[in-house]
């Protein structure tokens, strides 16, 4: 008989230790009604993240998890993909943590397009550490670490998974945890890798984006299957825009593809073959 | 969302909307009461911890008035809220670890407020006769929450409050 559950029984009884006011308890908030809705059981996800204020939600997620090293959620990621095909396998981490130590990574995970949920929790800033300019930073954003702003242009978090052949990719907002329930149920449920970019206010480091809430919009009404208009609906973009950009069915890479069949095929096995 | 898509059409609708909403009321607002003594403001999160009793007491009468119907699934993003986030959740963007329990009585009751518009709404534009006559019971109750909520407000006026300083401030600008 299997139990139905709710959104908190997806909540683990460690207590996130975010801020007050952050923005990633709506996160954790619409991950939990996502997999509820959906009925994924418990021992059936593995959640991955790296360093990071948002990478402790794996810890708060009352699944498998592995808490990693700062960039490797999706390495990590892609190894269990590999050896456990059957797991719902979800990553999360910062834009600090995913586009700059993490930004090689990225771009090959969106390459390959593993079966994965990748989830940004994005608030431009490295919060853990006290407040530095990270990869989405603007360049003009003054602070005392950066006093004449860091002068570089941000990473453009859609552009490069486009371009890198990601085939879902989503924008979502803490502030409007419904709508981010919904964007999630759609990436858990779209076979291949889904990125999926949340902006997520930092209250304590960023307080100036209590004002997100009235600058995002629903911009990507109807996901498209063709590159070229969702690249050029993403150039058009204001960096607020919150929907499903794109979204195609692409072939997913699996230890399938590889010579081993992962169902028959021994660890001992593989080590054997690179025995001298 | 216009205002006629916001009208519940049946009481058992009405019922799993407002159940769904206290229970998640009390999720969000214990992660927020856990999160203020983590960051050592108390004060504060003595507030909240009274007003969630007041939400668990809801929630009982909910599930006891419910007891044996049987209630719609409403996806969360059917949810038919006049807000992004359901009415009497915390704006959570407006806590903060430094914040006052007089502050932190302010948004609770600014969230009442919010709950209060979408019952109001429901007496006064519902279809359905029985959602109206539930929806006007509910906006009784919050009502009398809202009154004991000023109370609280009028002894915190009264008590001498400081604010809160952090002697290792974030690294933002001046």
């Amino acid at each position: 008989m299997s139990i139905e559950l709710k959104p908190k029984d997806y909540k683990s009884d460690i207590k996130p230790v975010w801020c007050p006011g952050c923005g990633h308890f709506s996160i954790l908030s619409a991950l939990t009604k996502a997999l509820a809705y959906l009925k994924i059981p418990k021992h059936q996800i593995g959640f991955v993240s790296g360093i990071g204020c948002s990478s402790r939600i794996p810890a708060y997620v009352d699944s498998y998890g592995f808490h990693g090293i700062h960039g490797r959620g999706l390495a990590v990621a892609s190894g269990l993909k590999a050896a456990r095909p059957d797991l719902h396998v979800i990553v999360a981490g910062g834009d600090g943590d995913g586009f700059s130590i993490g930004g090689n990574h990225f771009i090959h995970a969106c390459r390959r397009n593993m079966d994965m949920l990748y989830i940004v929790m994005d608030n431009q800033v490295y919060g853990m550490t006290k407040g530095q300019a990270s990869p989405t930073t603007a360049p003009d954003w003054v602070s005392k670490l950066t006093p004449h702003g860091s002068g570089i242009r941000p990473f453009e978090p859609l552009a490069i998974a486009l371009a890198s052949g990601a085939s879902f990719i989503a924008r979502g907002f803490s502030g409007d945890p419904s709508s981010m329930s919904k964007i999630l149920v759609e990436a858990l449920q779209h076979p291949g890798f889904s990125f999926v970019q949340v902006l997520s206010p930092c209250k304590t480091f960023r307080p100036e984006q209590v004002e997100w809430k009235k600058q995002v919009h629903n911009a990507f009404m109807e996901p498209t299957d063709d590159s070229a208009l969702a690249a050029q609906a993403i150039h058009n973009d204001d960096g607020m825009g919150m929907g499903i950009v794109f979204q195609r069915d692409i072939p997913i890479w699996s230890l399938q593809h590889s010579d081993h069949d992962n169902n028959q095929t021994s660890i001992e096995t593989i080590a054997g073959e690179f025995e001298l | 969302m216009n205002n006629e898509k916001l009208i519940i059409q049946s009481p058992e609708h009405l019922l799993a909307q407002v159940y769904a909403m206290k229970c998640e009321s009390e999720d969000r607002l214990q992660d927020l009461i856990d999160s203020l003594k983590q960051h050592n403001n108390s004060a504060a999160a003595d507030v909240f911890s009274r007003t969630i009793e007041l939400i668990k007491v809801s929630i009982k009468n909910i599930e006891q008035r419910t007891q044996g119907m049987q209630l719609p699934e409403i996806p969360p993003w059917e949810a038919q809220w006049h807000c992004e986030v359901q009415p009497d959740c915390l704006c959570i963007e407006n806590a903060h670890y430094l914040m006052t329990p007089l502050q932190a009585l302010e948004l609770a009751i600014f969230n009442e407020k919010r709950l209060q518009e979408f019952f109001i709404l429901q007496v006064n534009k519902g279809v359905n006769e029985d959602v109206r006559l539930i929806a006007n019971e509910f906006l009784i109750q919050e009502k009398q929450l809202t009154v004991q909520m000023h109370s609280w407000k009028e002894q915190l006026e009264h008590s001498q409050t400081e604010q809160n300083e952090d002697f290792d401030p974030p690294n933002v600008p001046e």
